[in-house]
């Protein structure tokens, strides 16, 4: 109850103890942001009452886990307690397949954090719809030239920081991602793709392009790659793979089916990695992720 | 016994039948000591370090005992399989730089039955590769292309097209060859020339990826699985249609030369059994020029 009432009244006090999730978290938004007010109005994107409650709902909900938590840990699993909850960014351009595979990860326990925010090229595409209907706010990143208001990279860096975004997670997200970016979160973005890199990737290869070369090739062999995101498509270090075969008759439809099932698979390893600080790096610069039932076990 | 003679007098017995007559014919072109024969160029190796020269007998030996197991072939077909008794066996030219693991794995396949194939000569850039010089021990005739640029003879790549044409070579495997094929080559073997490469193309491949480098190249990028592939050659490195893969998982530990060691496992395995498809005849062209093999267990079955 405390928690909604903070929400509500937009004040910064709160007697809330858990304040590993920002004070006022939504409402602190607002203020803290240095773009201009058409900014919060573009992020409530549907009645700002509506988003307000839901929202307080998850962060009550949050607020309880954490509670929870802090009293309980005896009954939890040991290892994660001690770990913070990460805050997670999901960039999509379109249906958000793997965004809602992984939020409801974050759901059932099988991730360690908390999708935050989503940023979408498009304000109407798929994972839009499906986060603002989740009571995840919503940041549209690149505006369209002719739209009034423009957020510039450096104000997405803001306004993920005011997030507390720990990690970014491209999930179809067609743009290239800003230089400023990149470099405001160095080894926290992570990208997946429909082939093994470096085969199939780079500018043009993206969606139902990369299976059709794929086959056109006729290699044997595809399957989605997560790599860290530096400032090309897809050159980062790779951190998993996983691999599916291609079938002398495959189409392209049944190929990219047969990838995407292993993509959701796979992210969600990863993700659930990431948050539980699993992710080390070799000598020579290539991330590995330590397994969780034999932390010597490097993969 | 006829055919033996004909070898060694270098002339037909009259009195043999004609089906008999073209064996022998082919058998003199195959009889290794005899190069005179068939005007091959002097540059088909003479520098082999083994007793090549010195043991003729074991080369006539030799040579007999294939044209008696052609022979047998030929009148007993009832008892061998019948696919492969129908289809003739082929003639295989393989190229190499280096060791030849490939070469020795796939040589030993056609002795065994496994490949219904014959290597009938070793192509190579270095004379004195260990892939030379087991050619030279098993009697395979050697030809070193291209020459050194300081040689004064110059053996041109249509000289090479004729060579491997008089041999009557139908598919030429590239082993671990680091020179580009000749376009002449490509022309005079199109969809007959056969590459392997250690990484799943098209990553890995190209200019500079060769031997160790593409497993260095692999580890490096982080990738978490390679594997050799086997495709058909044209003018470019490493970019032809691709007819073959395996895959082997990269670990976190692996160094260059371990997972070398284990990708050229999957190498000689893949490599023989794509040589016994290409000799059987199981190639096949999807419709978008994608090769596929034909299963031999199910032959509805592509892969």
């Amino acid at each position: 109850m405390e928690t909604q009432a903070v929400a509500l009244r937009p004040s910064l006090h709160s007697s809330v103890p858990c304040i590993q999730i920002p004070e006022n978290h939504l409402v602190s938004v607002l203020p803290k942001i240095r773009t201009p007010t058409r900014l919060s109005l573009r992020i409530h994107y549907s009645s700002s009452h509506t988003l307000l409650s839901k929202r307080n709902i998850q962060c009550r909900n949050s607020v309880e886990i954490m509670d929870r938590q802090g009293v309980s840990d005896v009954e939890e699993e040991k290892p994660k307690p001690k770990l913070r909850r990460k805050n997670l960014a999901v960039f999509v351009s379109g249906g958000g397949s793997n965004f809602r595979s992984i939020y409801e990860a974050t759901l059932n326990g099988s991730v360690h954090g908390d999708v935050v925010v989503l940023v979408a090229s498009k304000h109407d595409c798929g994972g839009a719809e499906y986060a603002r209907d989740k009571g995840i706010p919503v940041v549209v990143f690149p505006r369209r030239k002719d739209g009034q208001d423009v957020l510039s990279a450096e104000d997405l860096v803001i306004t993920l920081r005011s997030y507390k975004v720990d990690f970014i997670l491209l999930a179809g997200y067609l743009k290239l991602i800003p230089v400023q970016l990149v470099q405001a979160y160095p080894k926290s973005i992570l990208n997946i793709h429909p082939s093994l890199l470096p085969a199939f990737g780079g500018k043009g290869y993206y969606g139902m392009k990369v299976h059709k070369a794929v086959i056109a090739s006729g290699a044997r062999y595809s399957g989605p790659t997560i790599h860290y995101v530096d400032e090309q498509y897809d050159t980062g270090r790779i951190l998993a793979q996983r691999v599916v075969p291609v079938l002398a008759n495959d189409t392209a439809e049944e190929l990219a089916a047969r990838v995407l099932h292993e993509e959701h698979k796979l992210y969600i390893e990863v993700v659930a990695a990431l948050c539980e600080e699993r992710i080390t790096w070799r000598e020579d610069g290539v991330p590995l992720i330590r397994s969780k039932e034999d932390p010597n076990d490097l993969f | 016994m006829e055919i033996q003679n004909v070898i060694l007098r270098g002339s037909f017995n009259p009195t043999v039948s004609s089906v008999q007559t073209r064996k022998a014919r082919l058998f003199t072109k195959l009889a290794v000591p005899f190069l005179s024969e068939i005007g091959f160029p002097k540059w088909v190796s003479m520098k082999c370090d083994c007793s090549f020269h010195s043991d003729t007998k074991r080369n006539l030996q030799r040579c007999r005992n294939r044209a008696q197991k052609a022979e047998c072939k030929g009148i007993s077909d009832v008892e061998e399989d019948k696919p492969k008794a129908k289809i003739r066996r082929k003639n295989l030219a393989v190229f190499v730089s280096g060791g030849g693991s490939n070469f020795r794995s796939i040589h030993e396949a056609t002795l065994n039955g496994s490949v219904h194939g014959d290597i009938v000569v070793l192509v190579t850039n270095k004379h004195d590769c260990g892939g030379a010089e087991y050619a030279c021990c098993k009697g395979i005739p050697v030809i070193v292309f291209p020459t050194r640029k300081d040689k004064e003879d110059v053996f041109s790549a249509e000289d090479l097209v004729i060579a491997l044409k008089s041999l009557k070579v139908d598919f030429i495997l590239l082993a671990g060859y680091l020179k580009l094929i000749p376009a002449a080559l490509i022309r005079a073997y199109p969809k007959a020339i056969l590459n392997i490469h250690p990484s799943l193309l098209p990553a890995f491949g190209g200019k500079g990826y060769y031997g160790m480098k593409v497993h260095k190249a692999v580890i490096a990028s982080g990738a978490r699985y390679s594997g050799p592939t086997i495709h058909y050659v044209d003018e470019q490195y490493d970019t032809g249609c691709i007819l073959a893969q395996r895959v082997v998982p990269v670990l976190a530990k692996d160094t260059a030369e371990e997972l070398a060691a284990r990708v050229l496992h999957e190498e000689h395995k893949l490599y023989v059994e794509v040589s016994a498809a290409l000799c059987e005849e199981r190639i096949t062209w999807r419709e978008d020029g994608v090769p596929l093999i034909q299963s031999k267990e199910n032959p509805n079955n592509y892969r």
